[in-house]
């Protein structure tokens, strides 16, 4: 490790390090800053031991809920969107 | 292993309920009234992260007892060892009651298919479950509980009625009964049989456990589906239960349309209601159950691992003509309805999963879309491992050759798996400003790697992060877009909540080179004098964040997986 590493790594830790001690008071952007996944991530189960009521026999024509009909994904027009350009959200 | 005591079952515990997800902030905020709780096994084979440490609070206020739904006793070969071993690794954490599993098969292999499939009741069937308990035995160092499943076939060749099949191989294997009355109540509804019969039938002494729950009604048939309060046929059957078995440790399982605890708390207390009304009969012999006598095989008994990949086979299409001659026909219900129910039982239930693990692609395409798109993923794309919690790493990809010209889609959709499989991995401490001050001779500084096992790095090439917010936030999403040049997405867990930030070039470059292995001092010694290289001030700033947003590790990670 050469030295010139080493002093920059560490006075950067340092100056990190104060900032970090004032970060409270600093104003924090939008821009930079990490996005948790929210408590809908919190706690899931996959397994369960259960037959499905979605789906409950060959006669059933299983088709999905209508709780959701989507934010708008069809599949053309969403193409179309693609072709024009575009910025990355303030993320 | 042989066992000793003259009593085979741990004492009854009382009266308990399935330890599910909503219901985990009740019992972290206040005692509840009963008496134990079941955790599905398989949901917390994890590596890491919230379930287990959930799991850990709530285990120092209850008594647990295991219940897993993936060892797959009747399937072809031997127990999966590994399995064997995290399903004790995780006995050794809890310290359960008892650990039960049930008596059937959930894929021929190399596919696990996650239903709960019968077996024929034959001489073949039951050699092969007394042996693979007894291994199951010999690793867990203690009498394994085994439960009866519901079912809706029955084998032409079974030689036995279910419960002298169960009966036999429970006295074999020397291991205890679950014996799920509604289970039961919706096998002798779906076969016709007297569920009194199966009852009396049962060795007393080995009943160690009840399970009660709810079914659907669908006329001429019933499905196991745990999403209604327990109906009163199987109260009347529990009643019976208990007066042929005296007092059993009891629980309630609800996996679906979960209501809130307290309704679960009242349906329990009726349970409690029926037991206290029963008179306990101690003095009541045990019940001696003859040994069946299988009829002998002939050389057109289909051999059991045939049955299982025809049954798969017919699971994964229906159009498989294998399967149905080994099922007993029946009036009222024809073969193919039945048959039909396992099929699309199996692909209800991934896509479920599915839709579950891709909750904004889900938002994003509308269920209409996506279900139909699911469902064929989960024909093609069979499960191969016992943990569901790993099913859809391949769903990006599918949704990329589906469809080329909306890179939006598959990139939420990786986003969606990223968070979701960082969520339960390794526990590991991460650098902060604290513990990177108290680090001796700064070793965070050459430590490699550097960053935090649970962070990765995604290009991404369209607006699907800004797509993935607004569907969380609820705000009107907007049109997707291409961007001028990919952007690097970077996921990682924070503590117990999964994460994820777009870099800009420069930090993408040197966040790029730290998850390649490099050191934070080799970083600065390759980027040294190049235009990547930020001024001290900046760099100063970047750990600072590094380090708030916990994305560096703060221990050398232990690489001999202990």
């Amino acid at each position: 490790m050469t030295h010139f590493a080493t002093s920059f790594a560490l006075t950067a830790a340092t100056l990190a390090m104060a900032a970090t001690a004032f970060a409270a008071d600093a104003p924090k952007g939008s821009s930079g800053k990490a996005i948790g996944a929210g408590d809908k991530v919190h706690c899931y189960n996959v397994h369960a031991c259960k037959g499905n009521s979605a789906c409950k026999t060959a006669e059933h024509s299983c088709k999905g809920q209508n709780a959701c009909k989507g934010h708008g994904f069809v599949a053309v027009t969403a193409a179309q969107c693609l072709t024009q350009k575009g910025v990355i959200g303030d993320l | 292993m042989s066992f000793s005591g003259s009593t085979l079952t741990t004492p009854n515990p009382g009266f308990g309920l399935g330890l599910r997800t909503p219901h985990y902030a009740d019992f972290l905020t206040a005692p509840q009234p009963l008496d134990w709780l079941e955790i599905t096994t398989d949901n917390y084979l994890v590596a890491g992260g919230k379930p287990l440490q959930t799991l850990d609070q709530i285990r120092r206020d209850y008594p647990v007892v295991m219940h897993g739904v993936a060892m797959s006793l009747g399937a072809p070969g031997t127990l999966d060892p590994a399995y064997l071993r995290q399903v004790k690794a995780l006995a050794d954490r809890v310290q359960p009651l008892w650990i039960s599993d049930h008596l059937c098969w959930i894929g021929p292999g190399p596919e696990q298919l996650h239903d709960l499939y019968p077996l024929p009741y034959t001489d073949e069937a039951a050699r092969h479950l007394v042996d693979q308990i007894r291994r199951a035995q010999d690793v867990l160092q203690r009498r394994f509980v085994v439960e009866n499943v519901s079912s809706y076939i029955e084998f032409n060749h079974s030689a036995a009625s279910e419960w002298e099949f169960l009966s036999h191989v429970a006295n074999e294997a020397d291991c205890l009964l679950l014996v799920d009355i509604n289970n039961i109540y919706v096998s002798s509804v779906n076969h016709g049989f007297n569920p009194l019969h199966y009852l009396q039938g049962l060795p007393r002494h080995r009943v160690q456990q009840f399970h009660l729950a709810g079914h659907s009604n669908e006329g001429r048939h019933i499905v196991d589906t745990h999403d209604h309060p327990v109906a009163d046929p199987v109260w009347a059957l529990y009643a019976e239960a208990l007066r042929t078995f005296g007092p059993v440790a009891t629980m309630i399982e609800r996996d679906d349309h979960i209501p809130p605890l307290p309704t679960l708390l009242d349906e329990l207390s009726v349970a409690r209601a029926i037991a206290a009304r029963q008179p306990h009969n101690a003095s009541q012999p045990t019940h001696t159950t003859a040994t069946p006598r299988f009829a002998p095989p002939t050389h057109t008994t289909p051999r059991l691992p045939d049955v299982q990949r025809e049954m798969a086979d017919f699971v994964l299409d229906p159009a498989a003509q294998g399967m149905a001659r080994h099922v007993r026909a029946s009036e009222g219900v024809h073969t193919g309805a039945r048959l039909g129910i396992y099929h699309n039982a199996y692909r209800a239930r991934l896509a479920e999963v599915l839709a579950d693990v891709f909750e904004k692609t889900v938002l994003y395409m509308g269920t209409e879309a996506f279900d139909p798109l699911a469902r064929n993923f989960a024909v093609g794309h069979p499960p191969q491992s016992r943990s569901l919690g790993q099913y859809g790493a391949r769903f990006p990809a599918h949704l990329q050759s589906l469809y080329p010209l909306n890179p939006e889609l598959h990139e939420l959709a990786q986003l969606d798996w990223d968070l979701r499989s960082r969520f339960d991995s390794a526990d590991c401490p991460a650098l902060n400003a604290a513990s990177a001050a108290a680090d001796t001779a700064q070793a965070w500084l050459t430590r490699s790697p550097a960053l935090h096992p649970s962070l990765l790095l995604r290009q991404v090439s369209t607006n699907a992060v800004t797509l993935w917010k607004a569907i969380h936030d609820n705000l009107e999403v907007p049109a997707p877009v291409r961007l001028d040049s990919p952007a690097t997405l970077m996921v990682w867990r924070k503590g117990l909540q999964p994460h994820f930030k777009t870099l800009d070039a420069q930090q993408s470059a040197w966040v790029s080179r730290l998850a390649e292995g490099a050191s934070v001092a080799q970083a600065c010694e390759a980027f040294a004098g190049s235009a990547l290289m930020p001024e001290v001030s900046v760099f100063g700033q970047w750990l600072a964040a590094w380090w708030d947003d916990e994305i560096m590790v703060g221990e050398t990670p232990d690489r001999t997986g202990a």
